[in-house]
């Protein structure tokens, strides 16, 4: 079973502009600390017919992680809208939150976005291109889709496994010209 | 009779419920099968399920808590008898164990809303199944679980050391799809998709009784098989079997296992039996005589359910048509008067009888009464002992006494845990609840470092304090070693750094930073290593630089060797703190026509600007070590130069050794140990002026291509080595040979790795094995290579004398040898420890142990033994013994 489970998320400065970074309150909780750090991606997706525009906002490490509930913010910076396709800037899309524990996804969480342009009159003739500056984007928070994936949780096979190798003693090094007799 | 289909009870979308359990203590009911992506467990409120006007009142909640934790579909759940824990099992081939937890309602992530009234987590997932596990059992006395897996196998669990395992019943050849212990706890009793039916003995876990002839007509069109044991012991019905061309269920008579009689009736293969766990009665009206009987339900793919009395020959009652697909769980509340029953089709089904057509149940007493006529004896239902085994009999009145000690604490702590009732509007916890000194206290912090990548790294904050777990009590590290801080550091903190005093004492091993760094050529790695120091808060950087001595009257914790002899450039000036003084080293100082000198300076403070002793060797000096004591610093024309700190005079004169030494180190008293470049280990006392160790060779060590990559000296004032390859070896004077304390890549080392895990890392020995690999323990082995290990443990522990790592893997041998034997060797530990019992004049041998008293270790092995019943002549022969030598 997981060793990490998902307790919540506040989406947090929703509504707002278009340009502000995302900010996503996480917490979540493991049930044995956990060796390596988890990573965690934040993805926008760009337009729904083709991942080739699905941009990753940012990614980072969290750790280390003992056993326990934690809770830390992750902002990014929104998007880069050159890379969104014009017919897909205005309207609904999402933003995935996915979480990697030695590079294998175990869970992924995605939230509809509405960008909208604050001024109806803008929003019954929208402009060409996008002004985005003037869009609003809204983060439907109430309803996160939460898919979980099962994955090796435990360290790799013994044969696989290569041994760390931590000094005994930190400061003495390594007495590498000592040949095997 | 009444009967409901409560509508709110469901998973979504109407996926299949497949299996269904009422708590003991009534209340709350289990289901579990499939929902959102993977499996579900759903526990529900019973009153609203019992009652229509608590369904109404929308003040009582329905649904107590949602688990989606299985990934794949929820096969089984069931509670454990006491009721404080509740057992799931899944496709994904786990076993989870649940318990109520004191944090109250939540939401539940991603369900749209949905509130969790109550917190149950997940405490334990039981990962050793290579299948589906299809159904599971507690044990009557709570003591084991059984489950029932695809794989073919029963693994039997010891639920007070979960995921220790009592025993893997492998026989079936076929997918077991059922398990049920017999109440009066000699066997257990599994189905097969084999068709065949299997008894096991509790007492040796093996086979008493394979049961074919029923089943050889069954073809496996049900999922499962779950077959139930009657509460008297007298029968055991099965599920699916086959009796002239139609579905029955077998009935197996415990007395020589005869299957003369079956339950007929129903279309397609029964699917479930579930005996009410009351034994009952009936009143016969103008007969004096009562009947005593059992109750059984039982679920078919024909869409029915049958309950059927032992004393009738017809079924009580049979609902056909109560689902719109096959049956697959049964459930009896304790009070024997509610059945529920799940099926495929998504609903559940609760029928509600009165006593008048189900009987009056009998008394715990008369039940007692009525065990005790059967089966001589009476129950030892409750025990909460792993080592129970349903034929044991206490032969002492001091072990009575001991085992009643150990019931009532149990029961004790049953009683605490045990008190949830649900009331009317929100059920209130009493469980577990977080004590106030925890309240979570976030810091409002989150540490944020940026790795070589570029990447960022984040340490969460930390919101609710995890009790330390008992790893941790092992008495005090001596030992202390920095793991993390120098590796991941990062060279710009952007954020707020949080750090406190503790984080700093523990860094209290790191070395030398060279401070001056005079050498135009100075190499990247030298620079790095300042920029790394200044970064540092100032007052860190005392702690940073403590290497031989803390200040004050501390004992000296680690030696440490301050110059890489190897890269030090010459003409450069190293300093090295040693506590409050600081030592700086100069190589090439003064270049005279001969050759350069090196110059060893003895500050005062750290501050200070004139040394307070000075002294020049005429050749580069390649490492050098401080204790309180002493200075020694040896030299590229291999001389080892031993001065007094206070005053800087010459210990000894110039020791000439035969190579460049590679690392020196010395001992908090007056030890001084020198590797050399071609791998020969010199040892000196230097107060006595005495060789401890000459010209001791390590290079046998070296197989492998490994390198030495630590020397030190022990507590114990004996030489340990390290290699990279994380073997660590220890030199005996006595024996005047090496002894290995640790090989990661020796096979018994990899087989019990995981158990050297459980020691707080901080100890002698434990940091020497910090590379032991953490392979899961392969059953496949024999016991007795799980004994060498923690043989080895015990055997080095006392090398290094740790005191508290001798106690914990002598009490680690002893605990496996109660479970696997031999008896011989536990009596060997017993008899160590109890010393001869009639001393012979002058001998005297002592009575401690690595500083501990042996006295009291026997105690605590003697308690140990206490517990295990199957050892009780053991405990008696040696508690006596004690007895006697105790005065």
């Amino acid at each position: 079973m997981a060793k990490v489970q998902l307790c919540n998320i506040t989406v947090m400065d929703n509504p707002s502009p278009f340009s502000n970074p995302f900010q996503f309150e996480i917490t979540f909780e493991c049930i044995e600390e956990l060796k390596e750090d988890l990573e965690w991606k934040m993805i926008y997706v760009g337009s729904a017919e083709s991942e080739e525009h699905d941009q990753v906002l940012d990614s980072v490490f969290v750790g280390p992680i003992p056993e326990g509930k934690h809770m830390f913010m992750f902002q990014a910076e929104p998007p880069n809208v050159a890379r969104i396709p014009e017919n897909d800037a205005i309207g609904v899309t999402v933003v995935l939150l996915t979480c990697l524990y030695k590079n294998q996804e175990f869970i992924r969480v995605g939230y509809f976005i509405n960008n909208e342009y604050a001024d109806p009159e803008m929003r019954e003739n929208p402009p060409s291109p996008p002004q985005f500056d003037q869009v609003t984007r809204n983060i439907l928070a109430s309803e996160p889709r939460v898919t979980r994936f099962k994955i090796n949780w435990e360290d790799p096979t013994p044969a696989a496994e290569t041994p760390i190798i931590t000094g005994f003693n930190e400061n003495s090094n390594s007495i590498s010209t000592m040949e095997c007799a | 009779m009444i009967i409901v289909k409560p509508q709110f009870v469901r998973h979504e979308d109407g996926k299949p419920i497949f299996s269904v359990d009422i708590h003991p203590k009534g209340g709350r009911v289990a289901t579990g099968g499939q929902g959102g992506q993977g499996g579900r467990i759903v526990i529900w409120n019973m009153n609203p399920i019992l009652n229509e006007a608590d369904e109404n009142d929308e003040n009582v909640p329905k649904q107590l808590c949602q688990m989606d934790n299985h990934l794949a579909c929820v096969n089984v759940v069931r509670w454990s008898c006491q009721g404080h824990l509740l057992a799931s099992g899944g496709d994904d081939k786990l076993v989870m164990i649940w318990k109520l937890t004191g944090e109250g309602s939540s939401t539940v992530f991603g369900s749209g809303g949905k509130v969790n009234v109550e917190t149950w987590k997940c405490t334990q997932t039981l990962n050793s199944h290579n299948g589906d596990v299809l159904d599971l059992a507690w044990a009557p006395h709570d003591g084991w679980l059984a489950s029932a897996s695809v794989d073919n196998t029963v693994i039997i669990w010891n639920t007070q050391k979960f995921p220790e395992k009592v025993a893997v019943l492998k026989g079936h050849t076929g997918m077991v799809k059922g398990v049920t212990w017999d109440p009066v706890g000699k066997y257990i009793a599994s189905q097969s998709d084999d068709k065949s039916l299997r008894v096991w003995r509790t007492a040796d876990w093996q086979q008493q009784e394979v049961v074919t002839e029923s089943f050889e007509d069954c073809s496996a069109t049900t999922h499962v098989l779950r077959l139930s044991w009657s509460p008297d012991g007298q029968y055991l019905v099965s599920a699916h079997a086959m009796n002239g061309g139609g579905p029955t269920a077998q009935i197996i008579e415990r007395d020589g296992w005869k299957q003369d009689k079956d339950f007929v009736g129903h279309r397609k293969a029964v699917t479930c039996v579930r005996f009410n766990s009351n034994i009952l009665k009936k009143i016969t009206p103008g007969s004096p005589k009562t009947q005593q009987y059992c109750c059984c339900a039982m679920g078919s793919r024909d869409r029915s359910v049958s309950v059927w009395l032992t004393s009738l020959k017809r079924p009580l009652v049979v609902i056909k048509d109560l689902f719109d697909d096959s049956v697959l769980d049964i459930s009896w509340s304790s009070n024997g008067l509610h059945v529920m029953a799940c099926s495929w089709d998504g609903t559940v089904a609760c029928i509600m009888f009165d006593k008048n057509s189900i009987g009056i149940t009998l008394s715990e007493s008369e039940k007692d009464s009525l065990y005790e006529r059967m089966y001589g004896k009476s129950l030892q239902r409750n025990l909460m002992n792993s080592s129970f085994v349903g034929s044991q009999i206490i032969e002492n009145p001091e072990l009575l006494s001991a085992m009643d000690e150990l019931n009532d604490n149990n029961k004790q702590k049953e009683e605490d845990r045990i008190t949830i009732d649900i009331p009317k509007v929100v059920p209130q916890i009493q469980l577990e609840s977080p004590k106030p000194g925890n309240v979570l206290a976030p810091v409002n912090q989150q540490v944020e470092t940026r790795l070589p990548s570029g990447k960022r790294r984040i340490t969460p904050m930390c919101l609710k304090p995890v009790p330390s777990t008992p790893t941790n009590s092992l008495e005090v590290p001596t030992v202390q070693n920095n793991t993390s801080f120098s590796s991941s550091s990062p060279s710009k903190s952007k954020i707020v750094v949080v750090k406190d005093d503790t984080q700093l004492s523990t860094i209290s091993s790191r070395a030398t930073t060279p401070v001056q760094a005079i050498a135009a050529s100075s190499a990247v790695q030298q620079v790095q290593r300042t920029q790394l120091a200044m970064a540092r808060p100032p007052g860190a950087q005392i702690t940073q630089l403590t290497c031989c001595e803390v200040p004050g009257d501390q004992p000296i914790i680690q030696f440490v060797n301050v110059l890489d002899p190897q890269k030090m450039p010459p003409g450069q000036t190293v300093t090295k703190l040693n506590g409050v003084m600081k030592i700086q080293i100069t190589n090439a100082c003064v270049t005279t026509p001969k050759g350069k000198l090196a110059r060893i300076e003895m500050f005062k403070t750290v501050d200070d600007k004139s040394p307070m002793w000075e002294t020049y060797l005429g050749s580069q000096i390649k490492c050098v070590s401080s204790s309180r004591k002493y200075v020694v610093a040896c030299c590229e024309d291999f001389s080892v130069n031993i001065y007094k700190v206070n005053s800087g005079a010459r210990a000894l004169p110039p020791l000439l050794i035969e190579d460049t030494a590679a690392a020196v180190c010395q001992s908090d008293t007056d030890k001084c140990l020198v590797l050399t470049k071609t791998g020969l280990l010199h040892m000196w006392k230097i107060d006595t002026q005495t060789s401890l160790l000459n010209r001791v060779s390590l290079r046998n060590l070296l197989t492998n291509k490994a390198s030495v990559s630590g020397c030190s000296i022990s507590s114990t004032n004996m030489p340990i080595v390290t290699l990279s390859d994380g073997r660590a070896y220890t030199y005996n004077l006595d024996l005047q040979t090496w002894i290995a304390l640790s090989n990661p890549l020796d096979p018994i080392s990899r087989s019990g790795g995981i158990l050297a895990r459980s020691v707080a890392p901080t100890l002698p020995l434990a940091s020497l094995q910090r590379q032991m690999p953490v392979v899961a323990s392969n059953d496949s082995l024999p016991h007795s290579v799980k004994l060498s290990f923690l043989e080895c443990q015990v055997a080095s522990s006392i090398v290094l004398q740790s005191s508290g790592e001798f106690k914990h893997w002598l009490l680690a041998t002893v605990n496996h040898l109660l479970e696997k034997g031999p008896e011989v060797r536990i009596r060997h530990i017993l008899d160590d420890l109890l010393g001869p019992t009639h001393q012979s004049g002058r001998t005297t041998t002592s009575n401690f142990i690595v500083g501990l008293s042996k006295k009291t270790l026997l105690k605590e092995v003697l308690d140990v033994i206490k517990t295990k019943l199957p050892w009780q002549r053991l405990y008696k022969e040696y508690a006596e013994q004690f007895a006697l030598t105790s005065f």
